[in-house]
């Protein structure tokens, strides 16, 4: 079959080749260049250090997820952290009663996932969360939180998050259907 | 809205991932655009061929992937690879060397490309695919890009593996592409659903003769019903991909059945058996599918030649076992959410149908007998048992199968019932061109119209079993267990025929990816367990469990209980939606 392939018929299969590639080429170079675009309002590193809260119905910034405990009663606070902004990174919690560093972890598979484990903090307590940067301290970012329940971030139709306290939650029992 | 910017950015945040399916899939493409050009010549138009290589680019990219996986477990995957790029440099050689028709392909790859842009708002914060089939679909995935670095089947496919067409494919585009499996799993949903309406173009232009018709059927196929895309919510990509597959198929066997000019007949044959291979490996049940199709065409080929008393009774008969059956249904609990699914989400655009299927059975009456009895019978097979050494008792087809495949034939009477009505429009008003086009205005306005308004771009709340508290949890867990660890998990059972005595235990929350993910064994019990029970702990503990895992969902496992008894369970690491406890206490 291959011998039937006269040159004009190379070159045809060549140009189409070359579109393609050019095509898809343009295609990428318009994703990323709208990623570009999307992440001008994202963090950046060396400038003045970032604000952050609970999160909300959208995750597009750094946020708290929530709090929980763990065997040894200590805090665990989980963390949305977006993508290639920040560099390796600890917490830093300064209470009334001191500071106390948070070691984080963050998961192989999904890159924005990240919990951090530290000193336990009570119920009712305000605090400041410092996010410093492991390699030289830099403060990267930090937020105001009061702890009043180990909280859970329920989103609402309007996009805005409501924490909610689940300590009472119970699970309903209603039959869950095979493929809804 | 945000639909349009929230695709734009998914794809911006898969753009790689995207990039390589894109180009495996256009290969595939383009390979079966020469091939059908080959094979019909001028029969085929531009339109045609860019609809049939919609769905065709499935078979070279399986047959592909499949030789590749066996060289690469023969010889070993270096092989392996050096196979796949000469077989597609000398095919891209051969294959790929008719020129564009310009107007048809750059409309088509707008509208594809705008097709995928929607379709990826649905990946807006969406880190892993849904629902529980979706783990199982990874963890094949996984042994075979496994199988692939061992040059011999890992141990995980030893026990047995199902739909391997979407497997094999999956491993192959990310083995030696190097994309993350569930990104792969979540990019390539969208995209084939993006691509999924494009076939069905095909038929309907050749019956009609209608260029609105056709892109109306498209357009409703797209995203008049809630399927296909709710299957990307019950994560079925096998399910998925074997839409393509019948979409194709349905195609060929159309030709053969239509086309009796076609000079290379032999090889229409050889090309729909090849299609109906790769389908049934995607998914074996499409194999009934065909077989009823068949049913359905010598049905209609016999209805033909009926006299007419005759043939309006056996549309009556036909349209009588429609209405039994969808009572039946309705009646079947286990049943009744195939109705539901499209009354609930398409009530609108099937009123529409309904008034379209009329017309289409007075203009088109032997395509739309052939429709109605072929989903008629789809129907009906969810009734009739058969029973696998293996699985037990289960029917032809199943619930959630019927459910997904419903939309080809209602988009296709949706699309024959417009060309009807223009049909009628033009009859009626044979001079006034402004209602021949306010008709079609209409109809293509109001699908629009309704996608805007009531079309769910994004995941459903239904099927999302993993939160970001799960996802730390995860984490603690790989960090944390050891690799033997045996892991609790909450479960129910399956429900997809009404013949299922013995329940299929299968997980509800996000319990069921840690298999999957980090490689740590499970173990499933009711999701009613009670945990405060000395017999049950005594149980866990005879079945050396050490661990239990709580989701956040109604249907996990109830925490209270085991916080009651502090000295059988110790909580080790516990966020609002996802906790992990240690079974303690076995002495």
């Amino acid at each position: 079959m291959l011998e039937k392939i006269t040159k004009p018929k190379v070159l045809i299969v060549a140009a189409a080749i070359a579109g393609i590639f050019a095509l898809v080429c343009i295609v990428l170079l318009a994703m990323f260049g709208w990623t570009a675009f999307s992440q001008r309002g994202t963090p950046s590193p060396t400038s003045e250090p970032d604000a952050f809260g609970y999160c909300g119905a959208e995750l597009s910034e750094l946020c708290v997820v929530s709090f929980g405990r763990d065997a040894f009663g200590d805090t665990i606070v989980n963390l949305y952290v977006p993508q290639k902004t920040y560099p390796p990174f600890y917490l830093n919690i300064v209470r009334r009663s001191g500071e106390g560093r948070y070691e984080c972890v963050g998961n192989k598979s999904i890159k924005t996932s990240f919990y951090c484990t530290g000193d336990p903090i009570n119920l009712g307590e305000g605090f400041e969360i410092q996010m410093l940067s492991e390699k030289d301290d830099r403060l990267l970012a930090r937020g105001t939180f009061t702890l009043t329940a180990f909280l859970v971030t329920t989103q609402i139709a309007d996009g805005t998050s409501t924490p909610t306290d689940t300590a009472t939650k119970t699970p309903s029992t209603t039959s869950y259907p095979s493929y809804p | 809205m945000n639909v349009l910017p929230d695709g734009l950015s998914a794809l911006a945040e898969h753009a790689w991932v995207t990039f390589v399916i894109l180009l495996s899939i256009l290969w595939g493409f383009f390979i079966m655009r020469g091939l059908l050009y080959r094979l019909f010549g001028d029969i085929l138009t531009e339109f045609d061929t860019l609809s049939l290589s919609a769905a065709g680019w499935v078979l070279p990219v399986l047959f592909l992937s499949l030789f590749t996986f066996g060289l690469s477990l023969f010889f070993n995957a270096m092989i392996g690879g050096l196979f796949a790029a000469v077989v597609i440099l000398i095919s891209s050689f051969i294959f790929i060397r008719r020129r564009l028709d310009i107007p048809p392909s750059i409309l088509f790859a707008f509208l594809l490309f705008l097709s995928i842009i929607f379709r990826f708002a649905f990946l807006k914060d969406l880190f892993l695919p849904s629902y529980f089939d979706s783990a199982e679909h990874y963890r094949l995935i996984n042994a075979m890009t496994k199988s692939y670095q061992l040059g011999f089947l890992a141990d995980e496919l030893n026990s047995g593996f199902y739909h391997l067409g979407f497997h094999y494919l999956a491993a192959g585009i990310s083995y030696f592409l190097h994309v993350d499996i569930a990104e792969f799993m979540l990019v390539f949903g969208q995209i084939s659903l993006a691509l999924l309406p494009f076939p069905l173009f095909f038929i309907i232009k050749r019956e009609t003769d209608s260029l609105s018709a056709a892109f109306f059927t498209c357009l409703l196929a797209g995203f008049g019903y809630h399927m296909p895309a709710h299957l990307m919510n019950w994560g079925k990509y096998p399910a998925l991909l074997s839409l393509v597959c019948i979409s194709f198929v349905f195609s060929l066997a159309y030709m053969v059945y239509r086309d009796n000019s076609l000079r290379e007949r032999k090889s229409i044959w050889i090309l729909l058996s090849f299609a109906i291979l790769a389908s049934v490996l995607v998914h074996s049940r499409t194999i009934v599918l065909y077989g009823l199709m068949t049913i359905a065409a010598i049905t209609t080929l016999g209805w033909k030649h009926l006299r007419i008393p005759y043939r309006l009774f056996g549309f009556g008969a036909l349209l009588l076992l429609f209405m039994i059956e969808l009572y039946t249904i309705d009646n079947n609990p286990v049943l009744k959410t195939l109705l539901d699914g499209y009354l609930k989400n398409d009530s609108r655009i099937l009123i529409l149908i309904l008034l379209l299927t009329v017309i289409s059975i007075v203009h088109y009456t032997e395509p739309t007998l052939f429709l109605l009895a072929w989903l008629a019978l789809c129907m009906l097979c969810l009734f009739i048992p058969v029973t696998f050494p293996m699985l037990g008792v289960q029917t032809l087809l199943d619930r959630p199968f019927v459910q997904m495949f419903s939309y080809i034939p209602l988009s296709m009477l949706g699309g024959l019932g417009f060309a009807g009505l223009i049909r009628m429009t033009k009859r009626f008003f044979p001079d006034s061109h402004l209602i021949q086009r306010f008709v079609v205005f209409f109809a293509f306005g109001f699908i629009l119209l309704n996608a805007a308004l009531h079309y769910n771009f994004y995941p459903s709340n239904c099927c999302r079993l993993v939160s970001r508290d799960d996802l730390a949890v995860f984490t603690w867990m790989e960090n944390t267990l050891p690799p033997d660890a045996n892991i609790l998990i909450a479960s129910t059972g399956l429900y997809v025929t009404p013949f299922e005595t013995s329940q299929t235990p299968t997980g509800v929350d996000a319990g069921i990816w840690i298999t999957p993910l980090l490689s740590r064994r499970i173990a499933l019990a009711e999701q009613g367990i009670l945990f405060d029970q000395v017999q049950v702990h005594m149980d866990l503990c005879g079945r050396s469990i050490g661990y239990i895992y709580i989701g956040g969902l109604p249907q996990s496992f109830n925490p209270l209980l085991l916080d009651s008894r502090p000295e059988w369970y110790l909580r080790s690491f516990a966020l609002p939606s996802a906790k992990i406890y240690q079974v303690t206490g076995c002495g």
